[in-house]
């Protein structure tokens, strides 16, 4: 976190944060049940209010509330499956189980769109960087070239302009003509500058040893204790949910009748470890805050 | 006085509206036509049904036994099958395209085309006769005997040959 109180799980090492957000996003998208959906929506608001505060509330009024009504309203309109029919529209019936179904896939999508912006939030641009510089290291060295070269030319195009103005060839100075042929100017000098810009940097690289062996990178990430236990805590989470899924302890049909499974010690379990582990960084963030609360009345 | 005169006008206006709608029902559904919705081919190819679709399948295979319907003149096949299915509270998805003025029958009572096999849909029998066209381009006539019949092998298990 760059502004703002310092969040608990932000902290934590880029690759547990990866993990997490590839493990309850992935239950989100692949398993399509009422129940699970709903407790990953509500997990992902409430982090989501702890991480940005009012602009959640921003985003949840323009961005998300009207796609989730879009979305369930129109589910309905093509889909005319399931047994129960409400009405009709034209010549075909609008069921229950589409609306439903709807719904559910709505608040699927927003529980998503929320966990992306959370997402965003935690892991900043530089853990992005660190991630994917194992995975392809070329690619991350490109991307982070090219996203340098944004500020670097701007700052480069005002200092062109700067000196064309003050010697009088200013894109202001002269009739609507002249001042084209001067933008011309300025672009051509710019063009010249990022191509001779291109050799520097090669030629730096090159003196540098860019190329010769397998390149290091600095980090400031160490992967410590408590990484590693909420690490074994999300893998052994993720293997009880596939198993749970994959069994059917916990599973869900819509058409073309509603089918759940039954509530049994097993699936009830599989909902409370869900429900944990969506929490988990809000969890996390209310204990530290606690804490900090009573070693400060100490 | 003026006001008089107008709440009169609007009754009689009710009760001729009123009286052209009974008479609208009671005159145009004159003809009579005998329909039935039957899926007996899944019976014979249960283990291709989708696990899902077993409870909707009905014992004897007859979605609508056979019946008689009265309908309007004019009315394709695809009329009198929406009119009978709502009356009856079947469900069916179907899809129309106004280019070719065609429709499609894609379920009956929640079974699909491709439930029971890749070969699989609904279609039609008209007096014993497939007929190779959509089934809002047939005119239905009186004592046509309509049978809607479920196939899982492109017609052939139901006695239809196309023309190949």
């Amino acid at each position: 976190m760059k502004n703002g109180i310092v969040d608990t799980f932000c902290g934590y090492h880029p690759i547990i944060e990866a993990l997490f957000f590839a493990f309850v996003m992935s239950i989100t998208m692949l398993v399509m049940h009422p129940a699970l959906t709903i407790i990953s929506f509500w997990a992902a608001l409430t982090y989501m209010l702890l991480l940005i505060g009012k602009k959640a509330v921003k985003m949840l009024l323009f961005m998300v509330l009207p796609m989730l009504v879009i979305v369930a309203c129109l589910n309905p309109l093509f889909n005319h499956e399931g047994v129960t029919v409400l009405t009709y529209m034209g010549y075909n019936p609008i069921t229950l189980e589409s609306v439903l179904y709807g719904i559910v896939s709505a608040f699927m999508l927003s529980a998503l769109m929320l966990w992306f912006s959370c997402l965003n939030k935690v892991i900043e641009s530089d853990k992005l960087m660190y991630l994917l510089g194992r995975i392809v290291p070329s690619l991350s060295i490109v991307v982070t070239m090219a996203l340098r070269f944004v500020p670097e030319f701007t700052r480069q195009i005002k200092r062109i302009d700067e000196a064309q103005r003050v010697i009088g060839m200013g894109i202001y100075n002269g009739s609507i003509i002249m001042r084209a042929r001067y933008g011309m100017h300025i672009l051509s000098i710019m063009v010249t500058y990022a191509l001779e810009n291109a050799i520097i940097t090669a030629d730096s690289m090159k003196a540098r040893g860019f190329g010769v062996r397998k390149r290091t990178h600095y980090s400031m990430y160490r992967f410590e204790l408590r990484d590693g236990v909420v690490g074994l805590f999300i893998a052994f989470a993720m293997l009880f949910m596939a198993i749970g899924i994959s069994s059917g302890w916990i599973s869900f049909r819509f058409f073309p009748s509603f089918s759940v499974n039954s509530l049994t010690f097993v699936s009830s379990i599989c909902y409370a470890v869900f429900c944990v582990m969506a929490l988990l960084p809000s969890i996390m963030r209310l204990i530290s805050q606690i804490l900090w609360q009573l070693l400060n009345k100490r | 006085m003026k006001k008089g005169y107008l709440i009169m006008i609007c009754i009689v206006c009710i009760f001729i509206l009123l009286f052209g709608c009974v008479n609208h029902f009671e005159d145009d559904r004159d003809l009579k036509c005998r329909i039935s919705i039957d899926c007996t081919t899944i019976l014979d190819n249960m283990d291709n049904l989708d696990p899902d679709k077993y409870e909707m399948v009905p014992e004897d295979g007859f979605i609508l036994s056979p019946c008689e319907v009265s309908f309007t003149e004019g009315e394709s096949l695809y009329d009198v099958l929406m009119n009978v299915t709502m009356e009856y509270g079947i469900h069916v998805e179907s899809n129309f395209t106004p280019v070719y003025n065609s429709a499609y029958i894609e379920g009956i009572g929640n079974l699909y085309e491709f439930d029971c096999g890749e070969l699989s849909g609904w279609t039609y029998i008209v007096n014993g006769e497939a007929l190779n066209k959509g089934c809002s381009s047939y005119e239905v006539k009186a004592g046509d005997i309509i049978e809607w019949r479920y196939t899982c092998n492109l017609g052939r298990d139901i006695g239809i040959e196309w023309v190949e």
